[in-house]
Order: C-alpha cells, then sequence, then structure tokens
C-alpha cells in the first residue's frame, strides 16, 4: 500500500472541557476526477478519486465514508462529536490506488 | 449577416429587460455573489484557495532542486513583498516592457534561483502568486501607471473596448454595460481582478488572471492569446488602474 501526499487542511482545537460539542474540519486538495471526462486529445482521463475517509476518536470509529466520483475537487468535510475523553483524533485517508494517509492530532480533554 | 444582427440585438434586449444599470462605483466580483460563495470566501479555513496558499508558503522557504537558495532567503517572509502585488503589472524601464507577478517569479527562478522557470498555470507558480497575493490582502489596488507605460495603458484600455470574436463582443460589452445583470443563471460582474488568483467553481481549481482573460476570450468565440502575452499584460495594467482602490482578496471564490 503505498502513501498518499496531500495538502490537507484539518481544523480542530486541542483542548476542550469534557462533555463539550467539537467540530472537525477537513479540507483536502484533490482533482476528484470522475473518470468520465475527455482530455484535450479525446482520451479518457483516468479515473482518480478518495476513495474512503475514516475519522477515528480514541479508537472508536466516528465516521466511516465511501467516496463517489459525484463529489467535487477538493472535498470539504465536516464532523461534530463529544468529546468525553483525551485521546488521538486519527484520519485515514485512501484512493482509488490503494494509496493512504494518515493525520493524526491530539485532543486533550479537560474535566 | 441580417438575421444574425437580428439574434443580437435579440440577445441585448433579454440583457436590457434583467439589466441593473452602470454601477456607480467600481466593485468587486465578491458584489456579485451569493451569500454562500461569499461565506466561503470569508472562511479563514474552508476557502479552498487556502490549500494553494499554504503550498506557496511552503515552496517560499524550500530550495530549488539543483542547489539554489529558497525565495525566503533572499526575500525573507512573504509579506515583504506585499507592496509590491498591488501595484502590478508595472513597467520595467530597463526591459522596457510590462511585467507581472508570474512573470517576476518566473524571472527570479531564472535568474536567481538558476531553475527552469514554473509554467503558466502550474500548481507551484499558481501556490506562489497565491501567497504572495494573499500577503497583499486587503491593500488597495493602485492606479500609479508609470509615464512610459501609457501607451500600453491606452492599448490595454483599446483591448478592453474592442469587439471580438464570433459574438462580437467586446469586454466592456458584458462587464461595464450589463454588470449586474443575469446571463442564464450568472450575474455578470464588473470583470474586476483584485481577487486574482482565483478559486473558480467552474474550474474546480485556482486560476490565474491570464487564464480569466483566455477564458472569456473563448466565450466569445475569440482565439486566446498565449499566457504572459502582451496585450494581456497591457488588459490587466488596465483592469487595475480600472479597479484602482479595491482592496486585494485573494483567494477569492467565485463562480
Amino acid at each position: 500500500m503505498g502513501t498518499l501526499s496531500l495538502p490537507l487542511r484539518v481544523a480542530l482545537p486541542s483542548t476542550v472541557a469534557a462533555g463539550e460539542v467539537v467540530s472537525l474540519r477537513l479540507l483536502l486538495q484533490h482533482p476528484m476526477e470522475t473518470g468520465y471526462r475527455l482530455g484535450e486529445d479525446g482520451a479518457r482521463i483516468p479515473r482518480q478519486i478518495i476513495q474512503s475517509l475514516r475519522v477515528y476518536y480514541a479508537d472508536r470509529c466516528l465516521a466511516d465514508l465511501t467516496l463517489q466520483p459525484a463529489i467535487s475537487a477538493n472535498p470539504y468535510f465536516a464532523f461534530s462529536f463529544i468529546a468525553d475523553r483525551s485521546g488521538p483524533v486519527r484520519i485515514e485517508i485512501q484512493d482509488d490506488q490503494e494509496r493512504q494517509l494518515t493525520d493524526v492530532r491530539e485532543l486533550t480533554v479537560v474535566p | 449577416m441580417f438575421p444574425r444582427r437580428c439574434a443580437r440585438a435579440g440577445l441585448c434586449l433579454l440583457f436590457l429587460s434583467l439589466s441593473a444599470g452602470p454601477a456607480l462605483s467600481a466593485q468587486s466580483g465578491l458584489a456579485y455573489l451569493g451569500d454562500e460563495l461569499r461565506a466561503l470566501q470569508a472562511d479563514p479555513f474552508a476557502n479552498p484557495g487556502l490549500l494553494w496558499v499554504d503550498r506557496g508558503e511552503a515552496l517560499w522557504h524550500q530550495a530549488p532542486p539543483g542547489g539554489g537558495s529558497a525565495c525566503a532567503s533572499c526575500h525573507g517572509p512573504a509579506e515583504t513583498l506585499a507592496p509590491l502585488v498591488p501595484a502590478l503589472p508595472r513597467w520595467n524601464s530597463e526591459s522596457r516592457r510590462l511585467e507581472h507577478l508570474e512573470g517576476l517569479i518566473r524571472q527570479c527562478q531564472t535568474d536567481q534561483q538558476g531553475t527552469a522557470p514554473a509554467p503558466y498555470e502550474s500548481e507551484a507558480l499558481l501556490a506562489l502568486t497565491a501567497r504572495l497575493s494573499f500577503a497583499a490582502r486587503g491593500r488597495a489596488l493602485s492606479n500609479q501607471v508609470a509615464p512610459e507605460a501609457t501607451e500600453a495603458l491606452a492599448r490595454g484600455k483599446a483591448f478592453f473596448y474592442q469587439q471580438r470574436g464570433q459574438l462580437e463582443l467586446s469586454c466592456a460589452d458584458c462587464h461595464e454595460r450589463y454588470a449586474g445583470a443575469r446571463l442564464r443563471g450568472d450575474r455578470v460582474s464588473e470583470g474586476m481582478i483584485n481577487g486574482f488568483p482565483i478559486y473558480r467553481l467552474t474550474w474546480q481549481t485556482l486560476g490565474s488572471r491570464h487564464r480569466m482573460f483566455r477564458w472569456c476570450n473563448e466565450a466569445v468565440r475569440a482565439e486566446p492569446y498565449a499566457y504572459g502575452a502582451e496585450p494581456y499584460l497591457e488588459l490587466e495594467l488596465y483592469l487595475r488602474q480600472r479597479g484602482a482602490g479595491l482592496p486585494v482578496e485573494t483567494p477569492a471564490v467565485r463562480r
């Protein structure tokens, strides 16, 4: 499995109060090429999309998304969850060439 | 000839009936957007153009392949060049030509960094122009034109008012006379250049001023000029002066 290198913007507070609703926002730069378009030479532009996006919080799966070609280029995602304990927030992104990108942020919950 | 003239007259009538009339003072394209896109542009996290600004910041500090020095090692932080951006394009009295931001970056890459210049519309060039223009955010476009550039400015203005293409439309036909009117689902803007490079939803990526000029030329079915071509530099100069006072709002989000 190869490594996927993408510009990724992550917005997540580092410290929150216990029980607070935390918002996690993601913006990634990706062409999300559908595979249906023709290039200037008339040849089909091969499909190149992000296929899966998973978010884990303290080893629990928060979101497991299967992405389709209809999603626009440079997609934006927003999630919210209740912070109940400190732990890593792990973002796993995989494209259709089985390349993977993992980004981990620490979330500290103060009682 | 007659049916075509009729068709054009019909198109004009359609425009007229929906026209919002000429604007009183220069307005950024931002004023012609809906609430959602305005919010997206204003969002300091989710504005997609910021992806290129981030990348530009990384490139600014990164030494080019081949042993040259990074942009930052001569210029310091990108903010030091912020006063330059709203004054571009400008007249270079040595080369006796106009120069714009993309051209200056490419020239620096060749002369100072000893690398091949980044091609127009490449990710690297877009990222660097985005980063520098972002540094100039909020600064007003200058109306300063060097005396030597007066002729170039006049040619740029003539370009703006010249009908072109199979549709025989000039820039002014849409962006001056019918600014604010609806063109299919879209609202025609004044064609201001203070937000470039822009994240354009139609392109789903960032694009330069010259890409927009080329797109507009093709839309009226005219043969577009090459990136960095003299007529586009002159047009850019005229548009900078035409929109003088508008704040730089890179990276702008446009339809």
